[in-house]
């Protein structure tokens, strides 16, 4: 039997009065991958910033559960510290916070509410440069500010080196794949895939298929206007490539 | 009104004694003197643009005392530098108490050792213009005893520590007034560190200036901190020009007194002159600080750059002000200016007022100034990765402070300061 990590019941959600979610349902199991695609403005950021808990967006009626746990009013920290991740579709950047610091306390954060020590220096920095290596991530950006200068690239790689060291339970990829040219994205695709196992999920959001030629999503759901309208397995996404998401909208 | 009669009397009474004796210094002293009765202290009434928010009523409404005291234990000052690499000297209420300069390239003359001769004495306010004056020759009437440096180097750094002690063990305020002229010689290469600190408990009032010629292609690079106590009176007047191609690096580190105003001016006199401009100010309490920061581009092919920023906590004040003012035969200048604030308290209070004055075409200027607090989407990003709001904060904060700190090359100074900054910052919790 599988286990879910996260069930959406029935969710409203707005921002600044605007009713931007409108009575969405999702189930994600473990060990499973979702992607959810559709055109701007549909509603897939707002929906990961929801799930996320960022203050700017107001549930107004309906349930999350993740993890067992209704996150109702739970700060974003503590869903970080209880295995959710999002990957933001615009990388913030936190002058005069150096990488380093930035991610060892991160870390030291989530070992810490979960009743862990946090790592030495020494085996954190094992950790840190393995993960870098993999990203490719070199050294100097290690001792430069968060995302401060990054290219486009640089920034999306970045999360995805958070994404690794923080080994969540249900990582969200707010368009992690927009903007990147192709070496790029097969890096972040190997990111994903090498995190991605039977103990975790993963949520993609994406407006464009091109990332599922590397990464293969058990679901495909497409969301207009606030809701998933449909769901099914890859396929979809090449239909969607093939005829875009209008035969849709007049469904 | 009345207590600013006190004031002038008293001032009046310490020239008296300190021109009792004829000196090579008498006539200057006795020219300031005149100028200060003549013209008084500046005011922040009138219409008067560079004193709108500093009132010097601040200084001038204490009650002084004219016995300085001989005190010179200077164990219960914890924050007077020394390092390996660079030499010292420490002045005590004005006067130039240690000379420990063991190294040829730096030379000293005081009036104290009587070394001063009255050639040298016509340096002193040679770099002030006509305008802003009257601290200065409050300095220049009542100072105790002016240094003369000269650094003259070829192959290696010079590197200084001036000390500025204020020690009083009356209960009343006393007034200090440190003056030094520093030249730097053609091809030159000097570090000084410019250290404002005072015993914890003394009353006092430290009026310094400080002027500094940079001649042809030599190098400055300039650390000032202000670590006076927090009831003093901190005025500083400092002057630097620079000759062609020079260059000066000046990083100011502040903390905030009962009031205190820095009273900086660039002036590039000559061609191709680089200067940049760097300060973090704290402020907490009821403190008041006033960064009065100014560019005179008058030769042209010159860059300017300043960068300064405060944390403004409690019910304090901190005032950015300042002109950058390109002349009419400055083409080709380069000049950036921007401060900016964290006001961490409803009650604490910045006026940040940079001004650009722009009299010719050919340049390329831009000013800014925020004040403000950091975004909900940068504290929401970084809660997003498991950190507390309250931890994600202090981040946020240090950050702030790390953008100057992170300007400074040399490591002890760099180290000293994350402790003596960084760790100490007020801990505050961003609230949207
Ligand atoms: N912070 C915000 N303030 C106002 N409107 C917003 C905000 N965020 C999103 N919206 C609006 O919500 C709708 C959905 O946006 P978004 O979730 O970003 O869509 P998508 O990610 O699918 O492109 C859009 O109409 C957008 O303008
Ligand atoms: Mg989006």
């Amino acid at each position: 039997m599988s286990k879910n990590i996260i069930e959406i019941k029935n969710l409203h959600a707005s921002v600044e009065d605007t009713k931007i979610i409108k009575g969405l349902n999702l189930k994600i199991n473990v060990g499973e991958k979702h992607t959810i695609m559709g055109p701007n403005g549909s509603g897939k950021s707002t929906l990961a910033n929801v799930l996320a808990g960022n203050p700017s967006y107001t549930v107004d009626s309906g349930e999350i559960i993740f993890m067992g746990q209704d996150l109702d009013e739970m700060e974003p920290d503590i869903r970080a510290c209880i295995g959710l991740f999002l990957a933001f579709q615009y990388p913030v950047e936190l002058p005069g916070v150096r990488m380093w610091q930035f991610l060892k306390s991160s870390l030291d954060a989530k070992r810490e509410y979960n009743g862990q020590e946090p790592l030495s220096t020494r085996e954190f920095d094992n950790l840190l440069n393995e993960y870098a290596e993999k990203v490719g991530i070199s050294q100097d950006f290690i001792k430069r500010n968060v995302n401060e200068g990054f290219s486009g690239g640089e920034k999306k790689r970045n999360e995805i080196l958070q994404l690794s060291l923080l080994n969540p339970k249900l990582a969200i990829l707010d368009e992690t794949d927009s903007g990147l040219d192709i070496d790029a994205l097969k890096v972040v695709s190997q990111g994903i895939d090498s995190f991605s196992s039977n103990e975790n999920s993963v949520l993609l959001v994406t407006h464009y298929q091109r990332i599922l030629n590397y990464i293969q999503p058990d679901f495909v759901h497409v969301m207009m206007d606030g809701n998933i309208v449909t769901s099914g397995d890859k396929s979809l996404a090449l239909e969607l490539e093939e005829k875009g998401y209008d035969w849709l909208s007049t469904k | 009104m009345n207590t600013n009669k006190d004031f002038l009397k008293h001032i009046n009474n310490i020239y008296t004694t300190l021109n009792q004796n004829e000196s090579v210094i008498s006539q200057l002293r006795e020219k300031n003197m005149n100028s200060v009765n003549k013209y008084g202290l500046p005011t922040h009434r009138k219409g008067n643009e560079e004193w709108k928010y500093s009132n010097l009523n601040r200084m001038t409404d204490l009650n002084y005392s004219e016995n300085k005291s001989t005190e010179t234990n200077l164990k219960n000052i914890n924050n007077i530098i020394n390092m390996d690499d660079f030499e010292v000297i420490n002045i005590i209420n004005g006067q130039l108490f240690e000379n420990k300069i063991n190294n040829q390239n730096i030379k000293i003359k005081n009036l104290s050792s009587t070394t001063l001769t009255i050639n040298d004495t016509n340096k002193f306010n040679s770099t002030l213009d006509g305008e802003n004056e009257e601290i200065a020759q409050l300095n220049t009437a009542l100072c105790e005893d002016p240094i003369l440096i000269e650094i003259d180097n070829k192959n290696s750094v010079s590197k200084l520590i001036v000390n500025i002690i204020n020690i009083n063990i009356s209960n009343d305020y006393i007034i200090n007034s440190p003056k030094l002229f520093i030249e730097i010689h053609e091809d030159a290469e000097f570090e000084l560190i410019e250290n404002h600190v005072g015993e914890k408990s003394s009353l006092y009032t430290s009026n310094s200036m400080i002027e500094i010629l940079v001649n042809k292609n030599s190098k400055l690079s300039h650390y000032r901190f202000l670590e006076d106590n927090d009831e003093s009176i901190h005025l500083n007047t400092t002057r630097i020009k620079l000759m062609e191609n020079a260059h000066v690096e000046s990083n100011a580190f502040s903390k905030g007194t009962k009031l205190s105003r820095y009273d900086l001016k660039i002036i590039t006199a000559s061609e191709n002159s680089y200067s940049e401009l760097n300060g973090l100010y704290f402020t907490s309490k009821k403190q008041h600080l006033d960064n009065y920061i100014n560019i005179d581009h008058i030769a042209p092919h010159c860059t300017s750059r300043i960068n300064y920023k405060g944390i403004l906590n409690d019910e304090s004040h901190a005032i950015f002000g300042g002109t950058v003012l390109v002349r009419e035969g400055a083409i080709k200048t380069d000049s950036l200016q921007s401060d900016k604030n964290l006001v961490l308290s409803p009650k604490a209070e910045i006026d940040s007022k940079p001004s650009l004055y722009i009299f010719v075409d050919d340049i390329l200027a831009g000013h800014g100034a925020t004040a403000g607090n950091i975004d909900e989407n940068t504290v929401y990003y970084m809660q997003s990765r498991g950190l507390s709001l309250e931890l994600a904060s202090k981040m946020l904060i240090s950050g702030f402070a790390m953008e100057i700190i992170d300007k400074v090359q040399n490591q002890t100074l760099f180290d000293s300061l994350l402790e003596n900054y960084v760790n100490k910052l007020p801990s505050y919790t961003f609230d949207f």
